[in-house]
């Protein structure tokens, strides 16, 4: 069985979870504006972890302080187990719950593209928005600022039409980025011709980070992004 | 799943402060409403509840603003935009966020404290309105009471913080925390035959530890409930710390103990010498701070 079958098969067999998905989607195109958001592909994801270091080169993280990380996870298919590569970020979600609780207004969600981002001159370092977010490590203490900080979708890039540093970077192509009220963008057009997953849609959030051939069971466990990853190579 | 914790123990006794502190006040405001202050000595025990609660309070908010990154960092590298940032919290009122809700309300808590600690004294002739200022400290008392826990519970995703027992909880753990730092003024500052009311005052921390003992049993039943419904392992047991720190601090040495000494004084009628005292006194005010403390960890590693 080819690895991108596989994956075909976990994600068909999920197709209750697609209802979240799928009414993200439909809300966020109602608004008809420019909506970046991102697609993962997981049966192209090869674990090289390029993102991970492009990412921290790209915006100068300190060591372990990472915007994304690729995880490895399991699936059973046939009673065979199969491994695959998983690669976590800031969900940038449609309803944030960082927003809403954070007191100064530091965490917020441009009105231009939909991009959740911290103000580290306004962020007073509460850790409230650690807390709230279901998506357990996406964000972290950002020991240069002593702020908080996550993956912004490289707003210094994107803003000026470039992409992502872990976009550009992934040799696999596992990664996608655009506007999904472009439905002639590579992310709408892969959208409308898969079965799209997002993480624990159970938790309200409505993410805008979308994953091809990701299981249902898999979409609704708990990750961390700072879980302990051991390879299998 | 990875547990990080983010809020430790300055968070934790952040909460045990700001509720014992206006647990006090809430005493000494109820002192006040109910005509006690009539009798001297009433009248002082409200006047230093009011001060000590005050000053606990302010020691309380001390911790939050010292748990902040930015403080932290702005006074070790003598960075004063960032040792001043949390300013910004009073710069903006976000509706939202319960954390603006309660910085308001703090804001608002610390000067009618402070009003109602000048009501006692010729000071600004403050003492007529000494009646309206108990009750305004007495609304914002129970706010702060609540808030703390309104603060945890607006984690939505969290299933240990987002549960309403847990209001009723730090309320009555908060006003039981303050009860004791009366008792420990009168012990302190007052002679044995100053009051009369030590088998009334039994009487009403039995009830209120009763009271807390069901809201603490409920709490630990529905993390049972709700850890069984989302298959995670629950994390009051006894091979945890968290759970050491909620059955033996918390219930054991918090509730229990204080328990069995008000009914030692209730069945028997008799008087505590002044180490059952500050046993009393040790264990209530560890006790609550315990409770905050395994509540504020449970949510982060469960």
């Amino acid at each position: 069985m080819q690895r991108r079958e596989i994956f075909k098969l976990a994600a068909t067999a999920s197709t209750l979870a697609l209802v979240p998905a799928i009414s993200a989607i439909s809300k966020v195109r109602k608004e008809n504006k420019k909506h970046l958001i991102m697609v993962i592909d997981l049966s192209k994801c090869n674990g090289c972890k390029a993102c991970t270091i492009s990412c921290g080169v790209e915006n100068g993280n300190s060591a372990y302080e990472h915007r994304t990380e690729v995880h490895q996870s399991s699936i059973n298919v046939s009673n065979k187990q199969y491994v695959f590569n998983f690669p976590m970020l800031c969900n940038q979600c449609e309803e944030p719950s960082c927003v809403s609780v954070c007191p100064t207004n530091a965490t917020y969600k441009r009105q231009e593209d939909g991009i959740i981002v911290v103000d580290s001159k306004t962020c007073i370092g509460c850790n409230y928005c650690i807390k709230a977010c279901p998506y357990e490590g996406v964000r972290f203490e950002n020991t240069q600022t002593d702020t908080v900080d996550k993956c912004n979708f490289c707003v210094h890039r994107t803003s000026k039409g470039m992409l992502p540093a872990c976009v550009e970077t992934c040799i696999g192509e596992a990664r996608e980025f655009g506007d999904l009220n472009d439905r002639n963008s590579k992310v709408s057009k892969l959208l409308d011709n898969s079965y799209p997953m997002v993480l624990q849609a159970h938790v309200g959030t409505k993410p805008n980070v979308f994953y091809i051939g990701l299981p249902q069971d898999k979409s609704n466990q708990r990750y961390s992004l700072h879980n302990n990853i051991q390879w299998q190579r | 799943m990875g547990h990080e914790i983010h809020w430790g123990i300055l968070v934790a006794l952040y909460l045990f402060f700001a509720g014992a502190g206006a647990g006090a006040i809430f005493v000494s405001a109820y002192y006040v409403l109910d005509k006690k202050i009539e009798k001297p000595n009433y009248f002082r025990l409200a006047k230093y509840s009011s001060i000590i609660g005050t000053a606990v309070l302010i020691f309380g908010i001390a911790m939050i603003v010292f748990d902040l990154t930015t403080f932290r960092d702005g006074l070790s590298s003598f960075n004063m935009d960032k040792l001043l940032r949390f300013h910004k919290l009073f710069m903006v009122f976000v509706p939202s966020s319960i954390m603006s809700w309660g910085t308001w309300l703090l804001a608002l808590s610390v000067p009618f404290a402070v009003l109602f600690i000048f009501s006692f004294t010729s000071m600004y002739n403050l003492g007529k309105y000494r009646k309206l200022l108990a009750r305004v400290n007495m609304v914002l008392a129970i706010g702060i009471c609540t808030y703390t826990a309104f603060l945890l519970g607006d984690v939505m995703h969290n299933i240990i913080w987002n549960n309403s027992a847990l209001v009723v909880l730090f309320m009555v753990s908060a006003l039981s925390s303050g009860v004791a730092l009366v008792v420990f003024l009168k012990v302190f500052f007052f002679k044995k035959d100053d009051f009369n009311d030590a088998k009334n005052f039994s009487k009403v921390d039995a009830s209120i530890l009763t009271f807390e003992l069901i809201c603490v049993v409920i709490f630990a039943y529905t993390v049972m409930i709700i850890s069984k419904s989302f298959d995670i392992t629950y994390i009051f047991t006894l091979n945890s710390v968290v759970g050491q720190i909620w059955w033996i601090g918390a219930v054991g040495i918090g509730l229990l103990l204080p328990l069995l000494i008000n009914i030692y004084v209730l069945a028997g009628n008799r008087k505590l010498n002044h180490v059952s005292e500050y046993i009393l006194i040790t264990s209530l005010l560890g006790g609550a701070f315990c409770l905050r403390y395994s509540v504020l960890l449970a949510g982060q590693m469960y």
